[in-house]
């Protein structure tokens, strides 16, 4: 027997957080995001090139990498189409601010890997303090290599004693370098001013060697050997793992071609690395002409087994584990890999604002025949089930506030963008949300048939009808989690707003509605009433 | 009718299964012979379409809105058949410009035609507009993802259903639910309504309507027929009879509930203030509901029942509750074999039960006999 006690606390609380949040997101002046549908936003072209021509299907590749960079929660519902064989159009519901859209859309250049050859200070290399290899990497610099790698094996650059270090290393051991780059880059840029930073021209200057600069600290430039067939259309796969060790780290996939390419280069800095070169072993990962981090090679000496990298075997296999410091680190440079793939370069040729594609009137279109139809079930529910009517009423409107206000938030929070369907949808949960009333009410009745005294049948009726509420609202909340996590766009979106849907009605289901029945059914005037009294509605004869 | 309002209505849902049986059988084969010849008519966000863009130089538009602008391009493209075109005004650099984007139309001459008409309907000349082929906005890997989603998910509630039910609950569910979206799928195509991402919404929001009646009304099919029919009191068709009765009134109220809502939005948005996005996803929402409800009661539950019944336990219990019947006919004032007799078996003598209640009772027992 659940005490009056309780049902008062569950009652007070729902309440509380219901409207609490409302009044908060009123406070706030936070209102839901519209979507593209409704409220207009800001649309792009993107230009692509590539030598020989641009080919569709990698063109409508760039279109679904695109998409996905937008919509990293997959909510917005931006609309990302190819056009006329080159363009890439882009819509972006509700962003009044340019600036910010460009923001959203984010680097436009192809990823790629590439050995460092040397790293440059801003003032100019400083040819001296050579340091003991391995060590002092700061944070966010201690990435490390390839197979998996050894905490304090070989850490990275960014530290400045890492990069004065680099300057004397490059200087002396310049003739131990590979083939692909002239033997002169090192010691050209310590007698020289510091270089220019290599400008962007489409996917040739994957094949030059190139200056780019540090993506945290744009003082630090990195002088790179030209990347060859190590673009980011190679990858397959990249995730941020915790190791069996705690720590973070990035697991990379690669394609067939990619891996020989990848081994071929990680087997060169290893024994580069043998060598003691700290600097020239290192790989950089470069997302629009910014080296997002750069990493030697571990040592399998200090390493488990098959995990370091040899020289003369790098990495085979193509799957990589690259050491990361903390897991939001982890976190943002799978997402680099995963999505930085372009496989095309896209230059930026129009922005401009567009309107809606609906409009006001169709929102509003929209809102009044939710209003009608919420209306209608509300005199439906007082004219059938009298005093447990007004417990509807109380429910739906508390139900109401809890929604505003988490749609509100998360338009803030995420970008979530209500577009006319999702309106439907709420629309549609007003009818299931009354529902888990029907349910219980009708439960109500048997139990009330069956010769129960009223209390007996509210305590026994409403924990039974509350199961069942449960079960059901299990199917389509489960159903809102699944599209939720492995859908993509519009999907995406109406799976959010299902499953805040289905949760508040659970929630309201036990802590409103079985406290609210509760309690009126042991105050005499509504259980009595002539009129409003619920044993007139639950046709008790007494 | 007060007897509906009580929940003590009698009716026969699973008896006449054959005659749902055939209504449904019907309806799915009709609607996919529909979908089959007709196929499917896919709007621009799945099938691509033609982008043409034309500055707004006609003085007169100058001072409209955005919206004002909008409509006037629209009843140029009404009579070419494109009324239905995404048309969106772009405020850039250069002043404003219209953007519309319609379905490829095969003919080049109707093509032109369209391009045409947006051009002159803001007074832009030809030269001045641009005109070009874009590609399907929601794009392959959205609905490659989708329907992996989809099949992940059926396979979770056939797994949940079964761990809370039984295995031939999860399957009756999911043939409710594929009898749903055929319809629905059927009468979009009878329609030709565009299918559009909204659509696509509607359809995932009637599979979660659909599911969720239908385990509303096997919670109740459960509990009856596990009170009764395993105990041996009941056939399971009688069982799970009885419990439609009393689900009967739920069904009823809720799909009422869900379709005023839904009714107002195809008749007061789409009908009144002509909404015309509104309208096919109320209207898609809408048949999806009603069908989703009939669905649990005339297709779940029968086709259960039928299943179940040939399972040797619940064939046994039937043939005893047959024989107990017959007996019982002999002294019919005494029976407890009314069809909705398990509502109340203790607390109501028997002798007190309305006539006419009885009668269909006994009525029922003869036909059972008969067949």
């Amino acid at each position: 027997m659940k005490s009056a006690r309780r049902y008062k606390f569950n009652l007070i609380l729902a309440v509380v957080v219901a409207y609490g949040g409302l009044a908060a997101v009123l406070a706030t002046g936070t209102t839901p995001n519209l979507g593209l549908d409704l409220s207009g936003g800001t649309s792009v072209i993107l230009t692509a090139s590539a030598e020989g021509g641009v080919e569709p299907e990698v063109l409508q590749k760039t279109v679904e990498i695109i998409r996905q960079r937008i919509d990293a929660l997959g909510v917005a519902e931006p609309e990302v189409t190819a056009a006329g064989g080159e363009n890439i159009l882009i819509q972006l519901p509700g962003v009044e601010n340019e600036q910010r859209a460009l923001e959203i859309i984010g680097s436009t250049a192809q990823l790629t890997f590439r050995q460092v050859l040397e790293i440059i200070p801003a003032d100019g290399p400083v040819p001296e303090a050579t340091d003991t290899p391995g060590g002092e990497g700061t944070p966010g610099a201690d990435e490390t290599p390839g197979a998996d790698e050894s905490p304090g094996g070989d850490e990275t650059p960014a530290s400045d004693e890492t990069q004065n270090r680099s300057a004397t290393q490059t200087g002396d051991q310049e003739d131990e370098q590979e083939g692909e780059q002239e033997g002169g880059g090192g010691g050209r840029a310590r007698d020289e001013e510091p270089p220019e930073v290599t400008e962007e021209k489409g996917s040739a200057v994957n094949d030059e060697e190139v200056v780019y600069p540090d993506a945290n600290d744009p003082s630090l430039l990195y002088r790179l050997a030209p990347a060859g067939e190590l673009t980011g259309d190679i990858i397959r796969r990249a995730e941020a793992v915790v190791d069996p060790s705690g720590n973070w780290a990035v697991t990379i996939e690669m394609n067939r071609e990619g891996a020989d390419a990848w081994a071929e280069l990680t087997s060169e800095l290893a024994c580069l690395r043998d060598e003691g070169e700290q600097i020239r072993s290192q790989v950089a990962i470069v997302l629009d002409g910014k080296v997002e981090t750069a990493t030697g090679m571990r040592d399998p000496a200090g390493a488990p087994q098959g995990q370091g990298v040899e020289c003369g075997v790098g990495i085979t296999g193509g799957s990589s584990q690259i050491d990361v410091g903390t897991e939001q680190e982890a976190k943002d440079l799978a997402l680099v890999l995963q999505t930085g793939a372009l496989p095309l370069t896209l230059t930026q040729s129009e922005v401009n604002k567009v309107s809606p594609t609906l409009g006001r009137d169709s929102l509003q279109a929209g809102l009044l025949a939710g209003a009608v139809g919420l209306a209608l079930v509300m005199l439906y529910v007082v004219v059938y089930y009298r005093a447990l009517g007004l417990v509807v009423w109380a429910g739906l409107a508390t139900f109401t506030a809890a929604i505003y206000s988490l749609l509100s938030f998360l338009g803030e929070s995420s970008g979530l963008a209500l577009t006319l369907a999702g309106i439907a949808g709420i629309i549609v949960s007003i009818g299931i949300t009354t529902d888990s009333y029907i349910v219980a009410f009708e439960r109500l009745k048997d139990e009330v048939r069956s010769g129960k005294t009223m209390r007996a049948a509210v305590e026994r009726g409403m924990a039974r009808a509350f199961r069942t509420i449960l079960i059901a609202d299990f199917v389509t909340g489960s159903a809102a989690v699944i599209l939720f996590f492995l859908a993509v766009g519009p999907v995406r979106g109406f799976a959010l707003t299902l499953g805040l849907a289905t949760l508040i009605d659970v929630l309201i289901a036990y802590f409103f509605t079985r406290s609210a029945v509760g309690l009126l059914s042991r105050a005499k005037f509504f259980s009595e009433g002539r009129f409003i009294g619920i044993k007139e509605a639950l046709g008790v004869s007494s | 009718m007060r007897r509906l309002y009580r929940g003590e209505t009698d009716i026969d849902f699973i008896g006449r299964r054959r005659l749902w049986f055939a209504i449904s059988g019907a309806l799915v084969l009709l609607c996919l012979v529909i979908l089959l010849t007709r196929g499917l008519n896919y709007g621009i966000e799945f099938a691509g379409g033609v982008q043409t863009r034309a500055p707004i130089v006609d003085p007169a538009l100058a001072e409209e809105t955005d919206i004002e602008v909008i409509e006037e391009v629209r009843s140029a493209l009404t009579p070419l058949g494109a009324g239905n075109a995404q048309i969106q005004i772009v405020t850039g650099d250069e002043g404003r410009a219209v953007l519309v984007q319609t379905k490829e139309i095969a003919d080049p001459e109707a093509q032109q035609e369209v391009v045409n008409s947006v051009a002159a309907a803001v007074g832009a000349e030809l030269d001045q507009t641009d005109s070009q082929r874009i590609g399907s906005k929601w794009g392959s890997e959205i609905t490659a993802k989708a329907v992996r989603a989809l099949i992940i998910f059926l396979l979770v509630i056939l797994a949940f259903i079964s761990w809370r039910f039984e295995w031939k609950m999860a399957l009756a569910a999911i043939v409710a639910l594929a009898h749903d979206l055929m319809i629905t799928a059927g009468v979009y195509s009878l329609v030709g309504f565009e299918v559009t991402p909204s659509t696509i919404v509607a359809l995932l929001t009637i599979l979660g309507y659909s599911l969720y009646d239908t385990v509303v009304v096997f919670d109740k099919v459960e509990e009856n027929t596990a009170a009764f029919a395993a105990s041996g009191r009941k056939t399971y068709q009688d069982a799970a009879n009885g419990a439609m009765n009393q689900v009967f009134m739920r069904s009823l109220n809720t799909s009422l509930t869900t379709i005023l809502p839904v009714a107002a939005l195809l008749f007061i948005g789409a009908g009144l203030l002509g909404a015309e996005t509104l309208k096919d996803l109320a209207l898609a929402l809408l048949i999806g509901i009603m069908v989703g409800t009939y669905s649990s009661i005339f297709v779940a539950t029968p086709v259960l029942s039928v299943w179940k019944e040939s399972e040797p336990k619940y064939r046994a219990v039937r043939e005893r509750v047959l024989r107990d019947t017959k007996r019982a006919e002999a002294a019919p004032a005494v029976s407890p074999s009314g069809g909705d007799g398990e509502r109340a078996p203790a607390s109501r003598p028997a002798a007190t039960r309305p006539p006419a209640r009885t009668r269909v009772g006994d009525k029922k027992a003869k036909r059972r006999k008969r067949r």
